[in-house]
């Protein structure tokens, strides 16, 4: 990298700002505060100079400059508003209005439009034109997108993010003059990878989303800032929430603030497959088996009957005749709780969930080496990537954005090693081709002679060249997907070793799929990878602990057939639908599901509870990276629980003192307001300064942040600022102060196949993922289950 | 004298207003549509100018020619637009007693011995 510009010194409006040399002068406006009107500039995108907003004048300029253009040179002296700027701005307004619809009433855009801002800040309210404006009718370009051509200003913003940032180009500009407009790339339709970018970054109501037009006004929704619930990204998003008959109704999934980790990036998935929350075929009320069907029951029924059969089999068969399949979707807090329940209620070892990488060898590959780990965030930053295996594109949307827009932006090298022409390899310095099987020959080859990895070192001299480049390649970040596991990882840490500041990111694919490692949902784990053999931290807390490992998965499944695993507690995953389980297979087993849909699983349970889903519950997620970000409660259904709750109620139920279970109670104790005579608001403002200070009441048995609290304290690498998780910012824990844990076999791991379409059970459930599915395929496809 | 440094030479037989409208044709049929002061501007300008001619015109278009080209002027993304500025305003600067007279003698006093049709046609 080149070293960093000299910085010059300007005035604006009488400001001394500086800046290094070079800096468009609307940034440098914005240093000082100063912000200049623009509808074609957004920043990280192409210049464009064509809406004239920014107008400013620059000394010794005979005309006005755009801001948004014009680079910054030592003693310029600016000014950014005055009559004649003013009236400049005020006429582009009324020329955008002559043939403006103005019907901001009924505009998906209305009170968060930029050129309703614009029309209000300069005064362009009365109209000049008595002539005809233009109307085109609206089209529908996809089933996401939406287009009114007379809303639109033409500010190029959705052609330059489709193009330049997505990489899609699937929007562009046709015909001229006024006859210019924004076309799809299929005549009439689209054929692209339906993010919504364009429509967000749409300042008017032009572009609108199937998901939200006509919905609703941005000042009838709450704003909910959480985390997406459907990859290993972790994207930040805030929902725009709305009351419903159901209880709450999420409409819309944007990052406008641009906060987190994924800037204002969201894929489709996150931007609007929010929608299988309210699905009618939501479970509403808990459903036990009789006489050979489900029936309603009510939830004590459910819990009394869960609890009494659980105490009988551990109390009759030992713990070893149950068995516990938890989740790659819920919260790092309910993971945690689930694995401590199986092995300290339950009593326990067998206990797994849908492995998708092989995050111990992970752990133990990079034990005791510190920052060795890649954030989110370094991937945008790093000067050099290497992607081993994986299609980001499709399984990792925030990642690809990320390799992308710094390639794009920061000129990073970007090595590819596939067996397929991944999309990404269109940024790429370099592509090698590896053989389907090859993967692992090809990391041992780049460990260098004498790695344990087994492999043959390749002849191919392309190999060695890469291997070559990359030794050069100070602070690369190494990412790579399922394909490489066990011993190949090893290879690959040691290859790192051999690079200054060199970070892995090991790719697992659910929302919450790295948490559920870090927290322990293995037979032989502990929380932190700690083996159970040799789990005495949490034997000293817990009381004791089975010793033995316990039964993987398919284990469990293979237990339930031959009528050794009595039961089975299932949450928040489908086995039965994953691994095409026979019904006849758990027909002996007492089976329990907690899920948000009637699944194939959960369909052959004796009971099943409606569950929460991740926007109707608080905890945290991990990323894939290990970035640890806040989940937020978007609003609530009365007919489902959390998970949380639901497995303290069985423990409970069971005659188990859930004190023990969960630490509540313990926590900093303060009041909520209520004695400081509260005034309307007061409460409320209390609670914010309580939250922001980690100070919850935890009074409650349901509370998971007094479960974060004992994560915190146990589990090494999740000992983060509280403070900044709790505001929302992502914390990237340290897997390599966790333990090196034991080997696992390589074949529990299998990836989710999801594409950017499909999202598991919950993807399943999205009207929007299906109708884009069907949009481009009529054939109904295999959607993965999880 | 007008603008924009083509030469156009026409007699007084012609009428200004339509000469201003033909002007503004080319120019609307030219502009890209980049930027919003001449794709927007060439396009009032030639709905105005056209209902002006044809005598459907109020007293304030005339200012409003007026003030919609000097809001072009200096201001668009290529020259395109101040051309396009130019030798309207000095139209209407110059020529604002033929703009009044559309008003009266409605629709344009020139009509019958116009003379502007018979101008080469631009591009
Ligand atoms: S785009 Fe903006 S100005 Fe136009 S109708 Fe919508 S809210 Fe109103
Ligand atoms: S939805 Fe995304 S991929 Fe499709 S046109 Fe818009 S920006 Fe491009
Ligand atoms: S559709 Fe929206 S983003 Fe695209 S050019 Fe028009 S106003 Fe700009
Ligand atoms: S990239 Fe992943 S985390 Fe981000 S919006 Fe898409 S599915 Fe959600
Ligand atoms: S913001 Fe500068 S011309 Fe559009």
């Amino acid at each position: 990298m080149a070293d960093s510009p000299k910085l010059v010194n300007v005035t604006v409006d009488g400001k001394a700002v500086s800046a290094p040399a070079g800096t468009l002068l609307i940034e440098a406006c914005k240093t000082a505060g100063i912000e200049v009107p623009a509808f074609c500039y957004y920043p990280n995108l192409s210049l464009q100079g064509a809406c004239r907003m920014c107008l400013v004048r620059v000394e010794k300029m005979p005309k006005l400059q755009t801001a948004c253009t014009t680079g910054i040179t030592d003693g310029m002296v600016v000014v950014t508003d005055s009559d004649e700027i003013r009236q400049a701005r005020k006429s582009m307004v009324e020329l955008l209005l002559g043939n403006h619809p103005l019907d901001c009433p009924v505009c998906d855009a209305g009170g968060e439009c930029e050129l309703q801002d614009m029309t209000f800040s300069y005064g362009a309210a009365e109209s000049k034109y008595i002539d005809i404006k233009s109307h085109r009718d609206e089209q529908q370009w996809s089933p996401v997108v939406y287009f009114d051509r007379p809303r639109c200003i033409l500010c190029y913003r959705c052609v330059r993010v489709c193009g330049e940032a997505m990489d899609v180009w699937a929007l562009g500009v046709d015909n001229r003059a006024v006859n210019s407009t924004i076309v799809p790339n299929k005549e009439d339709h689209l054929e692209c990878e339906e993010c919504g970018m364009c429509i967000d970054i749409c300042p008017v109501g032009a572009l609108t989303s199937g998901a939200y037009r006509y919905k609703t006004h941005p000042w009838e929704m709450k704003h909910v800032g959480t985390t997406c619930t459907h990859c290993a990204d972790g994207c930040k998003t805030t929902l725009g929430v709305r009351r419903s008959d159901t209880g709450m109704e999420i409409v819309r999934g944007d990052n406008r603030d641009k906060s987190g980790i994924n800037g204002d990036f969201l894929c489709i998935k996150g931007r609007y497959a929010f929608d299988f929350a309210n699905h009618e075929d939501r479970l509403t009320q808990p459903l036990v088996r009789r006489n050979g069907k489900l029936a309603p029951a009510t939830w004590e029924e459910a819990f009394a009957l869960v609890g009494r059969r659980f105490k009988e089999i551990r109390d009759r068969d030992g713990g070893q005749a149950i068995g516990v399949i938890g989740s790659t979707r819920t919260t790092n807090e309910e993971a945690y709780l689930l694995q401590k329940f199986a092995r300290t209620v339950l009593g326990t070892n067998n206990i797994d969930h849908h492995r998708t990488a092989d995050l111990p060898a992970f752990a133990a590959a990079i034990h005791g080496k510190p920052n060795s780990t890649a954030s989110m965030r370094d991937v945008y930053d790093a000067p050099a990537i290497l992607l081993i295996g994986n299609d980001p594109t499709e399984q990792h949307p925030l990642l690809a954005w990320q390799i992308r827009n710094n390639v794009r932006l920061h000129n990073a090298r970007l090595y590819v090693a596939n067996s397929e022409e991944i999309k990404l390899h269109r940024q790429a310095v370099s592509f090698t081709q590896i053989p389907n099987d090859g993967y692992h020959e090809f990391v041992s080859f780049l460990a260098g002679p004498g790695s344990d990895g087994g492999g043959r070192p390749s002849p191919q001299k392309s190999w060695a060249d890469i291997r070559e480049k990359l030794l050069a390649e100070p602070k690369l970040v190494i990412i790579f997907g399922s394909e490489i596991f066990g011993n190949g990882i090893q290879s690959l840490t040691k290859f790192a070793a051999g690079i200054p500041g060199a970070k892995l990111i090991c790719l697992a694919d659910y929302a919450n799929s790295r948490g559920a490692a870090d927290m322990g949902l293995y037979p032989d784990l502990l929380p932190g990878y700690f083996a159970v053999s040799d789990g005495n931290k949490f034997r000293e807390e817990w009381g004791s602990l089975p010793q033995k490992t316990g039964l993987s998965l398919p284990e469990m499944l293979e237990g339930a057939k031959s009528g050794a695993l009595k039961a089975l507690y299932v949450i928040g995953a489908n086995p039965v639908g994953r691994l095409n389980v026979a019904p006849a297979d758990l027909k002996n087993t007492f089976t329990v599901v907690q899920d948000m849909f009637l699944t194939e699983t959960a369909a052959l349970a004796d009971v099943v509870i409606p569950a929460a889903n991740a926007y109707e519950k608080s905890g945290t997620f991990t990323n894939t990276c290990g970035d640890l970000q806040i989940v937020k409660k978007a609003g609530e259904l009365a007919t489902a629980k959390p998970d949380f709750e639901m497995i303290v109620r069985i423990a409970d139920a069971m005659g188990f003192d859930v004190h023990k279970l969960v630490p509540f109670g313990h926590g900093v104790r303060s009041d909520m307001g209520q004695s400081r005579g509260a005034q309307s608001g007061e409460a409320d403002r209390h609670g914010v300064w309580l939250e922001a200070n980690g100070l919850e009441p935890k009074m409650n048995p349901f509370d998971p942040m007094a479960m974060l609290d004992e994560i915190q304290r146990l589990v090494p690498g999740y000992d983060i600022s509280r403070i900044e998780l709790m505001a929302g910012n992502d914390q990237h824990t340290a897997i390599e102060n966790m333990e090196p844990g034991a080997t696992q076999r390589s074949e529990l791991i299998a990836p989710a196949n999801n594409n950017l379409f499909t999202s598991g059970t919950v993807g399943r459930y999205s009207r929007t993922l299906n109708s884009v599915i069907e949009n481009k395929n009529p054939e109904p496809a295999e959607v993965p289950a999880d | 004298m007008l603008g924009s440094g083509g030469l156009v030479v026409v007699d007084d037989s012609t009428c200004m207003v339509k000469f201003a409208l033909r002007i503004m044709k080319f120019y609307k049929h030219e502009s890209c549509g980049w930027c919003i002061p001449c794709r927007e501007g060439t396009d009032w300008l030639e709905k105005t100018l056209t209902r002006f001619h044809t005598g459907g015109g109020i007293k304030k278009d005339i200012d409003n020619i007026q003030y919609l080209s000097e809001n072009m002027l200096g201001r668009t993304f290529c020259p395109l637009g101040d051309a396009a500025a130019l030798p309207t305003i000095s139209i209407v600067k110059k020529f604002r007693k033929e703009f009044e007279d559309h008003l009266e003698g409605k629709p344009c006093p020139f009509e019958k011995q116009s003379s502007v049709q018979r101008l080469p046609v631009f591009a």
